[in-house]
């Protein structure tokens, strides 16, 4: 066998071994990781931590069998932002590695950053801290649609009144993390094919593929989430079915008809998000051009006056795709394919700043409070 | 020439030096110089080990002075720099280490650490107990001291001498006696069983003492019982038996177990009489295979199940035994303690292994807090690999049990995705 | 030694400031609104303590804040994602929540404005201290009428039907205190500021294009070869407006001449709802008061408007001068007719009453008050202005008899405007031949 021959087999050897799987990432590895069949591990109480019952310190049983609620896994205490053990991304940590892309619950409860706050985050009910203002005489989350008995008081990271999975009691994300597809998703008509769980959520996740210690996290221009958007926000016309609920109401099904991040935001936040040609109680207005009586979203960054500057991605103010994409890119194309979204402002989970802002918009130095803003108001610095 | 025959002699020698050298070099120990010399330099720190000198009874290694004989000097496995402690000790206690093989061994011993029942060093009492032995295993064995303080009862009971009659390691016999009961018994008891004025002697020449006497306490005169049959305790032998003549044989007034269902009618709201079980279904009388028909130690007058399952059960035995050496634990306490009957209640149920109740009740019996939290059980859950119901017993086995918690595979994955496959 | 100490020292103080340069604040941040130290801050209940100068004392990006709305609870949801209605009638307006001198949304509860007659003129004897007082004006008072201003501008540069017709003038986001941050004073060549931007710039939604007007090079009254005379300063002959220094030359103050005829020309076309009528479209291009040429038209023998002129204007230049604007005119508003400035060039001796129309000149006679504005550059007394008319004027020399151009009741004289105002070279649609003005 010559040199050349066997510089060839090896090359061949090569490709053919390299993962190139991306798209599936199913959970894996040992059951008991993650399941316990009797509300114990080893003979012993399932694992807790946390003082105070926070950030949780249930005594079980959860659904599915699992160790602990959605923190269990991924807020497990670990100082990193993935666990080294299970691997879990961490939505919840203290340690100064980076948060990922939704943020990090630890600066609600002040376990990291400047110090706790209701306001840093969604307050879901894990955290074992109620959200004191949405709890009190205002109730539902801001921008709500009435009846306000539809949310309740509390807020669960999935199933019933949670954002992750179907979106009632015998839903959640049962199943999903054994099925997991990640890279692309376009297709999203069942959880565990849904950008990271959200039901009907279309995307493309950051699978790890530039880095995989960076995976989970918009790490920089080049290596992040890519969300989806459209150029036109859901038409609210007083009816609900249709659209965010295309699921019949009471099936436990809400679906969010145009597969977009803002449009799920919007299942809870809708006065934020549509378009209402009613009145102007709820939504960004009657149509989508400006004057906007609310900041819009699934809205295109016009390619005209300042926006048509914001061309190189920026991780601090991400914007959304209106085709799903099939990589990650580094660039903004204003006008075509980009629009603003929910999550250009606010992060999913919890930030440092108040409302869930990706900046300080509460700095006591202008420039910095609205240093957001001029990401896409490129002339209003 | 000359050069290429060097270069093999070369050869051959490195490959001569290279596999031989580990096998046969080691570097000479080197002199180690302790401060002081042992059991002195230990004392320097141990200072309380050295007033246990002169307790009554010390551990003849401890008392010359062998620290190392025991303990390691830098490291160990577990407290007290030992690699194990009932390693340690079976090491030396080669007897002991022999009762291991036995048929039952002390629990204490099979389970837990040589330490629970002994002092390593020095005690007051002998063998180093770390109490009294009366006081030691009634400690454990609560409910025999009720019965210390019956009128009637085996002196060395009395006594609390309970090595008398039982081995406290192991043993082949049940309840770890010393040896079967009818030889130990009449080490002191010369038999003078009686029916009435009749000698009964020769016909309970190969009987067990225990099948009538309690080893223990009795209310009864003779130590009867402590359980038994009305008539018997009564001395009503006329009432089952037809009546007892010197030089016959003692007869029942019906044959098989109709002498018995005279009495205990058929009751199928509580225990059903099964005739055909298999079990039985040869017997002369089919209760007497498991019951007692005159005393017992037992409410339900059962018999020994060591005795009378595992005789025929051998598989099921051995696979008890090979699991209980390969698992850490077994948590059943019926399966460790051989109560089969907890469980298994021939001739009267006709479940599939005449399972004394729905196979997943019956683990709820002691398994509450399992069961109340539980991977989906029940007649409407399909195991797929049987078509059948998902029960305890899907995961579970309780006399083959291959890995942990008694599961027949181990859990952090092998055991689920025989169903969940993904 | 020393003098490498000074090199090192020159390179690293130009470093800091070219550094320096480069960090200045933005548009927004340069502005009044944008300002850390004295930008917009409302204050409401429910309404958090956002920094100085921050989107949301303006804009409510949910129309609520924290899931609820602050007051002005009628304040949402608005065009903009303001917190107020952009604009409802010459009263109600956005701005005027805050750009007023009481139970403002401001911190502080005000913002006070002064007319340009106070702040460049110097007149501080004027009242009127706020916006929404300013734009309160009625008949015979003057605003600049804002309904008609977006009827005006929608459609055009961009502007549309939901555009606040403050913002035909001014950019919200760039317009500067001027004086800044100096409510209560003139201004002083050390506080001055920019407070408009051209509207016909405003071409798309870009802070930087649509920036200030008079801010930059080629923006100034200086630009005009024609030439620029400053006025006095109130009650001064040593003193300038815009700023009290002795700069004449215009170098100092806004084209107010290029960025008032984005509207106010001779091709659009705006209607007056106050007037009942279209402005009268004229160009400054050939107006006397503008570029163009002034000259002499008055017979020999009568006083010579251009010659008998008064400081700082000079006979000898007379000509070539091109007036700003705002050296006659209020931008906003005035107890005056058509705008017209109380205080115009020094104002020496009274300041202008033309509110009626039909009141008394300096010498009491009635219809003859516009000699108040005309007098303060021109050296003409009420017996002047009983000037002979040039032939080509119906009734010809006649002369004050001619009722033509006098009242029909005695000596009552018809009003000077009705003749003297911009853009008119036709009257009785006979071509006159000149620009009156």
């Amino acid at each position: 066998m010559s040199m050349k021959t066997l510089k060839y087999i090896v090359i061949l050897l090569a490709v053919i071994c390299t993962p190139a799987d991306y798209g599936n990432t199913a959970i894996s590895g040992a059951c008991s990781t993650c399941h316990t069949m009797h509300n114990s591990q080893g003979g012993s109480a399932v694992a807790t931590y946390g003082a105070s019952g926070q950030p949780w310190k249930g005594t079980g049983p959860y659904d599915a069998l699992t160790l602990g609620g959605c923190l269990g896994c991924h807020g497990s205490g670990a100082a990193s932002n993935i666990d080294p053990v299970t691997g879990a991304p961490q939505v919840y940590h203290s340690s100064a590695s980076a948060d990922l892309a939704g943020g990090n619950f630890a600066y609600v409860l002040g376990t990291k950053g400047s110090g706790a706050s209701d306001n840093k985050g969604h307050n879901v009910i894990d955290l074992g801290n109620l959200d004191n203002t949405l709890t009190g005489a205002l109730a539902g989350p801001p921008g709500y649609h009435a009846p306000v008995s539809n949310f309740g008081s509390t807020l669960n990271c999935a199933g019933a009144r949670g954002c992750h999975g179907i979106r009632s009691s015998s839903g959640g994300v049962k199943g999903a993390h054994h099925k997991n597809t990640s890279g692309k998703i376009d297709v999203a008509d069942q959880t565990y094919n849904s950008y990271r769980f959200l039901y009907s959520v279309m995307g493309y996740e950051n699978d790890g593929q530039v880095s995989a210690s960076t995976k989970w996290q918009n790490f920089d221009a080049s290596n992040h989430n890519e969300y989806f958007g459209a150029t036109a926000p859901v038409v609210y016309n007083g009816d609900c079915t249709g659209l965010c609920h295309v699921a019949p109401i009471g099936s436990g099904g809400i679906k969010v008809s145009n597969n977009t991040m803002s449009g799920f935001c919007g299942t809870c936040h809708r006065a934020f998000h549509v378009i209402n040609q009613l009145d102007n109680s709820q939504g960004i207005g009657d149509d989508t051009t400006s004057p906007f009586l609310r900041h819009p979203t699934d809205v295109i960054l016009p390619n005209s006056g300042e926006y048509a500057s914001y061309t190189a991605y920026n991780i601090t103010i991400p914007v959304a795709r209106t085709t799903v994409p099939s990589s990650m890119s580094s660039t903004v194309t204003p006008g075509s394919g980009t629009a603003v979204m929910c999550l250009s402002c606010h992060a999913a989970h919890a930030t440092d700043n108040d409302d869930m802002m990706r900046w300080n918009y509460r700095s006591s130095t202008l420039s910095a409070a609205i240093s957001g803003c001029n990401v896409c108001h490129t002339s209003r610095n | 020439m000359r050069a290429t025959e060097n270069l093999k002699i070369k050869i051959v020698l490195f490959i001569i030096i290279y596999f031989l050298m580990p096998l046969g070099y080691s570097p000479a120990p080197a002199e180690v110089k302790l401060k002081s010399s042992v059991p002195g330099l230990c004392y320097e720190c141990h200072r309380e080990l050295k007033e246990k000198l002169s307790s009554p009874a010390v551990h003849f290694l401890f008392r010359e002075g062998k620290c190392l004989t025991c303990h390691n000097s830098h490291a160990g496995n577990v407290k007290g720099l030992m690699d194990d402690v009932n390693s340690v000790c079976i090491g030396c206690h080669e007897k002991i280490r022999n009762l291991l093989k036995s048929q039952s061994v002390h629990s204490p011993l099979r389970d837990d650490l040589c330490t629970k029942c002994h002092y390593p060093h020095s005690g007051n009492y002998t063998n180093l107990l770390v109490n009294a032995e009366k006081d030691l295993c009634i400690g454990c064995h609560e409910n025999i001291e009720a019965q210390m303080d019956k009128p009637y009862g085996c002196s060395p009971f009395k006594k609390g001498q309970c090595s008398s009659c039982h081995n406290s390691h192991g043993s082949s016999e049940e309840f770890l006696l010393i040896s079967a009961p009818n030889k130990l018994c009449r080490e002191c008891h010369a038999p003078r069983c009686r029916a009435g004025e009749v000698s009964i002697v020769s016909e309970v020449a190969v009987s067990d003492c225990t099948s009538c006497h309690s080893g223990h306490g009795s209310q009864i005169k003779g130590a009867l019982g402590p359980y038994g049959h009305k008539a018997f305790l009564d001395k009503e032998c006329s009432q089952c038996h037809n009546p007892i003549t010197p030089g016959s044989r003692i007869t029942t007034k019906k044959e098989g177990e109709g002498v018995c269902l005279d009495c205990h009618k058929k009751d199928d709201s509580q225990l059903k009489y099964v005739s055909s079980d298999i079990h039985v279904k040869d017997a002369k009388n089919s209760c007497v295979v498991c019951h007692d028909s005159h005393a017992s130690g037992k409410k339900s007058f059962t018999a020994s199940e060591t005795k009378i399952c595992s005789g025929c059960h051998e598989k099921t035995e051995r696979n008890t035994a090979a699991m209980e050496k390969a698992l850490k634990s077994v948590g059943c306490a019926p399966v460790k303690n051989r109560k089969c009957f907890e469980c298994h209640i021939p001739m009267h149920s006709d479940r599939p292994l005449n399972y004394r109740d729905d196979e997943i009740a019956m683990c709820v019996r002691c398994h509450e807090s399992q069961h109340k939290v539980t991977h989906p059980v029940g007649p409407n859950i399909v195991d797929p690999r049987s078509g059948g119901p998902v029960t305890c017993n899907s995961c579970h086995s309780m006399h083959a049990a291959r890995a942990d918690f008694m599961l027949t595979a181990d859990r952090n994955r092998a055991l689920c995705i025989q169903c969940h496959r993904m | 030694m020393k003098k490498s100490v000074f090199i090192t020292g020159t390179v690293l103080i130009s470093i800091l400031l070219i550094c320096g340069k480069f960090a200045d604040a933005g548009t927004y941040l340069s502005s009044a609104h944008g300002n850390s130290t004295y930008g917009v801050k409302r204050t409401a209940s429910g309404f958090p303590d956002y920094t100085k100068g921050l989107c949301a004392h303006c804009h409510e990006m949910h129309a609520s804040i924290d899931g609820s709305e602050p007051l002005p609870s009628s304040g949402g949801p608005s065009s903009f994602t303001l917190f107020y209605s952009n604009h409802v009638s010459q009263t109600d307006n956005f701005c005027f929540q805050c750009h007023k001198d009481a139970g403002a949304y401001q911190s502080g509860g005000s913002i006070i404005n002064r007319s340009y007659s106070y702040r460049a003129g110097g007149w501080n004897a004027d009242t009127v201290n706020d916006t929404l007082e300013s734009f309160s004006f009625t008949s015979p008072d003057t605003s600049h009428y804002l309904d008609d201003i977006r009827t005006f501008i929608t459609g055009r540069w961009n502007y549309t039907a939901d555009s606040n017709p403050c913002n035909a003038c001014h950019n919200p986001h760039a317009a500067q205190g001027d004086p800044a941050n100096a409510p209560g004073s003139a201004k002083t060549s050390g506080s001055r500021g920019y407070p408009v931007s051209r509207p016909s710039l405003h071409s798309s939604n870009d802070n930087n294009s649509w920036g200030l007007w008079g801010d930059s090079a080629g923006e100034k009254m200086s630009d005009y070869t024609s030439g620029y005379q400053a006025p006095y300063r109130f009650n001064s002959v040593v003193t300038y407006e815009p700023d009290g220094s002795t700069t004449q030359n215009g170098t100092n103050l806004t084209d107010y001449v290029t960025y008032c005829t984005d509207c106010h020309n001779n091709t659009n076309t705006i209607s007056s709802t106050p007037l009942a009528r279209n402005l009268n479209t004229f160009s400054w291009s050939n107006e006397k008061h503008g570029s163009g040429t002034a000259d002499n038209n008055t017979p020999v023998g009568e006083p010579d408007t251009c010659s008998n002129i008064f400081a700082p204007y000079q006979s000898a230049t007379c000509g070539t001068y091109v007036l700003a604007c705002t050296d006659c005119h209020e931008p906003h508003s005035s107890p005056n007719l058509f705008l017209i400035r109380r205080e115009v060039n020094g104002s020496t001796g009274s300041t202008v009453t033309v509110d009626s129309g039909t009141g008394s000149g300096p010498s009491g006679d009635p219809n003859t008050e516009w000699i108040n504005l005309c007098n303060k550059c021109h050296d003409i007394a009420i017996s002047d202005a009983r000037h002979d008319h040039p032939a080509t004027v119906p009734g010809g020399d006649a002369g004050c008899s001619s009722t033509t151009c006098h009242g029909p009741i005695g000596d009552e004289y018809r009003l000077c405007t009705e003749c003297h105002k911009h853009g008119n070279n036709l009257i009785d649609a006979v071509a006159y031949g000149d620009y009156l003005f």
